[in-house]
């Protein structure tokens, strides 16, 4: 009897030993947001199913990804958003060429949001009425005669972005831009929603926020007209304080992998560049997450099975 | 004993006389509102802070009787899990959140004429019939709190009410609280030291729902934003 625990104790550590083993050789750095959190298990459970490579779930900043990009120890950052990683891309896609980026995108879009009653019962449609002292203030709850409005994280860089917007279209003079913590910004509107309340908002997709309420993204005037130089733009905190513009156009995320898989795991690579994810896909991951609460690892695998026939052509 | 938080510059006889009437509530927050500076608690500083009372009151509005502040079970769609309360003091209300989409909300009364903080809190202790301790600064402008300096035992009279949620951020008291009332007509309205308010029987209820550890959110409306 204790012989066979000891074989049953040696072959489990053969079959933990074997696996981390084969699993070093395809790491999927893992952000710390849920949309990432869900499409790195989805791409795990892709590659282990269809060309049967063990896959490991890493958790890791962006920096760090990049850096085991760069050195061999991660192979994928399932989520690289645009231009809010610039300085990443530049140094690690362009300049090294140690990190490639699959063509295929989610476009991200970004810009100010209101609850569906704000636009129906309170007629505001656009930026340009918030710019209305009289429609402005619909939105005062601290009595200066100024309405409010969340603008973001401070220590997002698309916070600059919406504060730039807001003194190039005038509505900084009506409206107190307030920072502050996502969570508290999103039962806001949980609370807006409940009772009917007028709410503006900063807003991204692809976002769970979309999927829980009825949200309405503004009408803004052309983009164009609104180019200047501020820091960067994008949903998630990225950090870099590159000159681009106040847009909020050509948000984006991509795959990105180790440069090196290309001769080493060709079919990977292959498979890397197919994968076509979109907003309205990436926005349902994250309410599964986030809402639902999910487990990644569970949903991920009901989301390949529901989503073969995409898969199929992936992997073609 | 007819002096705490919020009546401390009326008298009984006159608080039975305004109970039950929004208009003549107001009229006393003016009284209450022109003879004495509020005050807020600043979490940063840790420390009560003064500030002038013109802002007092121009949102009090809603009278206790409104059926929108009776407790009652709503449709409520959040991320948030089952468990957790948010506060919105601009409308005043709580939610506490329930399973599919729907919560408990509850009528209450916030901050004189200002809050000054928002954010996530947690409760760090629970009491009931709570011991109300009036702050230093408190007692220096109204020495007729002085008696009160080692705390006011729990009791119909004591401001606190029935029960008392305490309300910690990172391990320490931010000495705000969830708490019922000895004035239920003041719930609705912008009345009270920086504290949240409840009737008692709506406390009394919460409390024994909610445990230590529950997460509180503050909304970023209303009260919640004047720090002057």
């Amino acid at each position: 009897m204790r012989a066979l625990r000891l074989i049953a104790v040696f072959l489990t550590f053969m079959v933990i030993g074997t696996h981390n083993v084969q699993a070093a050789d395809m790491v999927i750095g893992v952000p710390d947001w849920p949309s990432a959190r869900a499409t790195a298990n989805i791409i795990k459970v892709i590659i282990e199913d269809r060309l049967s490579l063990p896959v490991e779930l890493r958790e890791a900043d962006n920096q760090k990804i990049f850096e085991g990009m760069d050195a061999g120890t991660i192979q994928l950052h399932p989520e690289v958003w645009l231009p809010n990683q610039n300085e990443l891309y530049q140094d690690y896609v362009e300049a090294k060429r140690s990190v490639s980026l699959s063509p295929l995108s989610v476009d991200a879009s970004q810009g100010i949001c209101a609850t569906r009653a704000t636009v129906e019962i309170h007629g505001i449609k656009s930026i340009q009425d918030l710019t209305d002292p009289e429609k402005a203030k619909i939105f005062d709850t601290d009595f200066n005669g100024k309405g409010e409005m969340w603008i973001g994280q401070s220590d997002w860089a698309s916070t600059q972005v919406v504060i730039s917007r807001a003194r190039l279209f005038g509505y900084d003079r009506t409206m107190t831009l307030l920072q502050g913590g996502e969570p508290l910004a999103l039962a806001a509107i949980d609370v807006a929603v409940s009772i009917g309340k007028p709410l503006v908002f900063y807003c991204y997709t692809p976002h769970h926020v979309f999927a829980l309420h009825d949200i309405v993204r503004l009408g803004e005037p052309d983009q164009d007209q609104s180019t200047f130089a501020v820091a960067s733009g994008g949903g998630k905190s990225g950090g870099s304080e590159n000159a681009a513009s106040a847009t909020f156009g050509n948000a984006r995320f991509h795959i990105a992998y180790a440069a090196s898989l290309a001769d080493s795991m060709p079919q990977v690579a292959k498979l890397l560049r197919q994968i076509r994810f979109d907003t309205d896909m990436v926005t349902g991951m994250t309410y599964a997450l986030v809402v639902e609460r999910q487990d990644p690892a569970f949903f991920a695998k009901q989301w390949v099975e529901t989503h073969s026939d995409e898969i199929d052509r992936w992997v073609r | 004993m007819r002096f705490n938080l919020d009546q401390k510059h009326g008298s009984t006889t006159m608080r039975k006389f305004l109970a039950g009437s929004a208009s003549f509530a107001l009229a006393f927050l003016v009284l209450i509102g022109a003879a004495a500076a509020a005050q807020f608690f600043d979490p940063n500083t840790r420390k009560w802070v003064e500030y002038d009372s013109s802002r007092a009151n121009a949102a009090a509005r809603s009278p206790a009787e409104d059926p929108r502040f009776r407790r009652q079970v709503v449709e409520f769609r959040t991320a948030e899990l089952p468990g957790t309360i948010i506060i919105d003091s601009d409308a005043k209300f709580l939610y506490l959140v329930e399973p599919d989409f729907k919560a408990i909300r509850y009528g209450i009364g916030v901050g004189r004429d200002g809050f000054g903080w928002s954010g996530i809190v947690e409760i760090g202790r629970k009491a009931e019939w709570p011991t109300w301790t009036p702050p230093a600064e408190m007692i220096a402008r109204d020495p007729k709190l002085a008696k009160f300096a080692n705390g006011m035992p729990g009791g119909l009279e004591n401001p606190l009410g029935a029960r008392a949620l305490y309300l910690y951020q990172e391990s320490r008291d931010t000495i705000y609280r969830i708490h019922g009332t000895n004035e239920p007509w003041s719930i609705g309205l912008n009345i009270s030291s920086g504290c949240i308010r409840l009737k008692n029987e709506d406390i009394e209820d919460l409390y024994e729902r909610v445990g230590i550890g529950t997460k509180v959110i503050v909304i970023m409306q209303g009260p919640a934003l004047i720090k002057t």
